[in-house]
């Protein structure tokens, strides 16, 4: 327990010495002071249990000490001590100062031990009791803050767990919307679709238009996509937008670039660009794609709209990747394919079984469509044969690891293959060719006419000096025959069995410069020579002296029309033509048959022609090569025989002069050739 | 008229010869163009029928020597045969040198003869 302190204010010293002595033993501290001022000051520095004052004290009273100390500290037990008691005294001592006791001097040491110590008591009690009752309303004040603390703490509580819910709901369908989103998104397949999308998902938007899309297609084409009314529509765009990648509100930029795009004003235009992620942009050359949103929003409402369109931003970025970067490979695809199908030559993929792994479209014997069939034989879709066609070069291509090349037929058609193996690995065998097939039917058709050329070229050049050689002795013989003539008639005019025989000989000089002259006109080969005017006739007469050996075996009728067959050609070449379409008439018949050779005139459509039949008693054409007859390189004879090239020839000689050739046959009975050549008047 | 006819072919002089003759022409033959220059220029024909292909000289150059070699004025009257009828025609005959140009074979002798014949009435060629 803590000592109490007692103040003991006396201007006497004896009685303060007493007291002390008193004191001494107990547990109390005393503070003996000897003047009011001296109490007053103790009394103001610190508290005290009791206060003790004599009644009269030199310049004060001890009541005005105890009122002092009452109202400094009421917990404090005064004690007044005083020699005489008056009424008057004790009336201001318990009105002014509540004393708690009256002690009279000369006290009883005993009596004044149980007053101190009750006054004391009384002290503390009250002092407890002070205590106690601060304690109390303390707690009260406490339990008032706790009190009204818990119910807005509760009903801070209250609110944050229900706005939290709330924000967890928000967030969670914030995430499935998002979800939903993304996966709507991976089902796209088109840009359109994407636009679609996009535009759904912005509906909650009102002030927000349809999007626009521009974006970049393969080979660099900008596009625009965008909706009329509820419709899509894409062209190419006029200008390129602006190469930014930030996502940018209202500016002048964009509002330019979709003015000048659209010919309309744009106010207010956000724009969001999407960045490429798959594929790495060679360059920055080329903008991202931007989705331009044309807008009435507050500028409030913008980053919102734009925070939304943020979250969005990578999947749609890369769904519009996939889809562009699906567009490419389809597109490259397409053009590899067109590529191939757009050559003209066979190309084929073939593998070690002569089965067709991948083949253009025109690998097909049809070119209907391309045949891309797996386990189908190459040979039965290019030449529609069962078995490998001859002179293929692929075994030998699989087997040498080389390239090789080798010529095959399709029809009429003869084409060069080259069969480039494909080596996967550089120690592995090849199992697959590319087959790369050129027709080269007509550079090998232009250069049997050029051998035949320099052919006719050559005879040409021999013909002349032969013809020169042979007309020198002719005119001779000719002459002379004339000279002996003249001669004969005027000297011996009545031999006339030897002028008779000597004409003959005239006359066969005669027609030996006549064969010599039309041997020259028709092996005038080589150069182009001028077309004339020219009778049909004339064209067979000339050539008929020629083909005597070829028909001598053949009986033949030649009926020439009066009328006039006049036609504009090249005289040699014509004569070729006839010469070819005799002599095959004549070979076309093993025993000897009758060969007729005809001219007309017919009226067709109010156009004259001049017609030319040759035709023969012959074998007659199998249907199944009818249409080949006049391919070139189409021969029946025997290897050595014939180049292939004759009726060939005569159709191109004759379509050269705006005619035409037919042909009509029966197996067994005959052929009939006839060239038609339109009238040549003069004019 | 004295004609020379130069001709590696027999037939053609003997022919030509004989046609002349029967016109009554004194006939000249030579066998080739160094025999024919020789004759021309010892002889002095009015007219002479001239082959362009021969062995030795041709034709064309023989009537190149004569122009070179003598001063004949006027000089004979020229009628150039060829069986090559695409290597010349009046146009270049006359370009050598030559008056007439008759390609062989001749479908009628006299008729040659008489062309020469034409040529000395228009403008006699005489020694």
């Amino acid at each position: 327990m803590v000592s109490q302190k007692i103040l003991w204010v006396d201007d006497d010293r004896e009685i303060l010495e007493a007291a002390l002595r008193l004191f001494r033993s107990r547990s109390w501290t005393l503070v003996a002071v000897e003047s009011a001022e001296a109490a007053k000051e103790q009394l103001a520095r610190e508290s005290f249990a009791v206060v003790v004052a004599d009644q009269r004290l030199q310049a004060a009273s001890g009541i005005d000490i105890l009122a002092f100390a009452k109202e400094r500290s009421p917990g404090t037990s005064r004690i007044l001590l005083t020699g005489r008691v008056e009424t008057s005294v004790i009336e201001e001592a318990v009105n002014r100062g509540h004393v708690f006791r009256f002690i009279a001097k000369p006290w009883e040491n005993e009596q004044l031990i149980v007053d101190i110590s009750k006054a004391i008591e009384h002290h503390e009690l009250k002092m407890a009791e002070a205590g106690l009752l601060r304690e109390v309303s303390l707690q009260n004040r406490k339990l008032e803050r706790l009190t009204s603390g818990l119910e807005t703490i509760v009903m801070e509580r209250t609110l944050n767990a229900e706005s939290s819910k709330i924000e967890v709901e928000r967030q969670l369908s914030n995430l499935r919307d998002l979800v939903h989103f993304i996966k709507e998104l991976s089902n796209l397949t088109a840009v359109d679709e994407l636009l679609g999308l996009i535009k759904k998902e912005m509906k909650s938007f009102h002030e927000v238009r349809s999007p626009l899309l521009a974006y970049m297609v393969t080979e660099r084409r900008p596009m625009i996509l965008f909706f009329q009314g509820k419709q899509f529509s894409e062209r190419e765009a006029r200008n390129q937008w602006p190469n930014r990648s930030r996502i940018r509100a209202n500016e002048s930029e964009d509002r330019h670039y979709l003015a000048n795009e659209f010919g309309r004003p744009f106010v207010k235009v956000l724009a969001v660009p999407l960045k490429r992620r798959a594929v790495a942009v060679d360059n920055d050359r080329e903008p991202p794609a931007t989705l331009f949103f044309e807008h009435s929003l507050a500028d409030d409402a913008v980053d919102k709209f734009l925070s939304f369109v943020s979250e969005r931003l990578q999947p749609l970025s890369i769904a519009l990747d996939r889809i562009l970067l699906e567009y490419h490979l389809k597109y490259t695809s397409l053009q590899w394919e067109s590529t191939f199908d757009g050559i003209k030559d066979p190309i084929a993929i073939i593998d070690i079984d002569f089965k067709l792994v991948r083949s253009n479209r025109h690998f097909s014997k049809t070119t209907s469509g391309g045949t891309r069939s797996f386990a189908t034989k190459c040979h039965s879709v290019f030449s529609g044969s069962e078995s490998a066609c001859r002179g293929c070069p692929v075994p030998d291509a699989l087997a040498k690891g080389d390239p090789q090349k080798g010529l095959i037929k399709r029809g009429t058609r003869i084409f060069e293959v080259l069969s480039y193996p494909i080596r996967l690995k550089n120690d592995q065998v090849s199992t697959n060719v590319i087959n790369h097939y050129v027709d080269v039917t007509s550079s090998r058709e232009l250069q049997g006419r050029m051998v035949q050329s320099e052919k006719m070229a050559a005879i040409g050049l021999l013909a002349g000096n032969i013809a020169h050689e042979l007309n020198n002795p002719l005119t001779g013989i000719r002459s002379l025959s004339q000279v002996l003539i003249s001669e004969l008639r005027r000297e011996n005019p009545r031999n006339a069995q030897l002028i008779g025989d000597i004409e003959e000989v005239e006359k066969a000089a005669g027609r030996s410069q006549k064969i010599i002259e039309n041997l020259l006109d028709f092996s005038k080969g080589g150069g182009e020579q001028k077309q004339v005017q020219i009778s049909l006739n004339d064209v067979v007469q000339r050539t008929l002296p020629m083909l005597k050996t070829a028909m001598r075996e053949h009986r033949s009728e030649i009926h020439l029309t009066e009328d006039s067959v006049s036609v504009r050609v090249e005289p040699h070449l014509m004569q070729q033509v006839v010469f070819n379409l005799v002599n095959n008439a004549c070979q076309a018949m093993p025993n000897p048959g009758t060969i007729s050779i005809e001219t007309d005139v017919i009226e067709e459509l109010g156009k004259r022609w001049c017609q030319l039949h040759v035709k023969d008693t012959g074998v007659g054409i199998p249907t199944e090569i009818l249409d080949s007859i006049f391919e070139p390189f189409f021969t029946t004879k025997e290897k050595g025989q014939g180049t292939g090239l004759g009726l060939s020839m005569c159709r191109q000689v004759i379509l050269k002069f705006g005619g035409e050739i037919n042909v009509k046959t029966k197996i067994s009975e005959g052929t009939e050739f006839t060239v038609r050549l339109p009238e040549w008047k003069d004019r | 008229m004295k004609i020379l006819i130069v001709d590696d072919e027999p037939l053609v002089r003997k022919s030509l010869g004989r046609a002349c003759a029967a016109r009554g022409h004194t006939v000249l033959e030579a066998s080739d163009g160094l025999e024919g220059l020789k004759t021309w220029l010892e002889q002095k024909p009015e007219a002479v029928f001239l082959d362009v292909l021969m062995p030795g000289l041709s034709g064309p150059e023989v009537l190149k020597r004569v122009s070179e070699q003598s001063q004949l004025t006027p000089r004979a009257w020229v009628i150039l045969m060829s069986a090559y009828s695409g290597e010349h025609n009046v146009a270049t005959a006359q370009q050598v040198g030559a008056d007439l140009f008759v390609p062989k074979p001749f479908d009628d002798i006299f008729s040659v003869v008489a062309k020469a014949e034409e040529l000395q009435a228009k403008s006699p060629r005489a020694k």
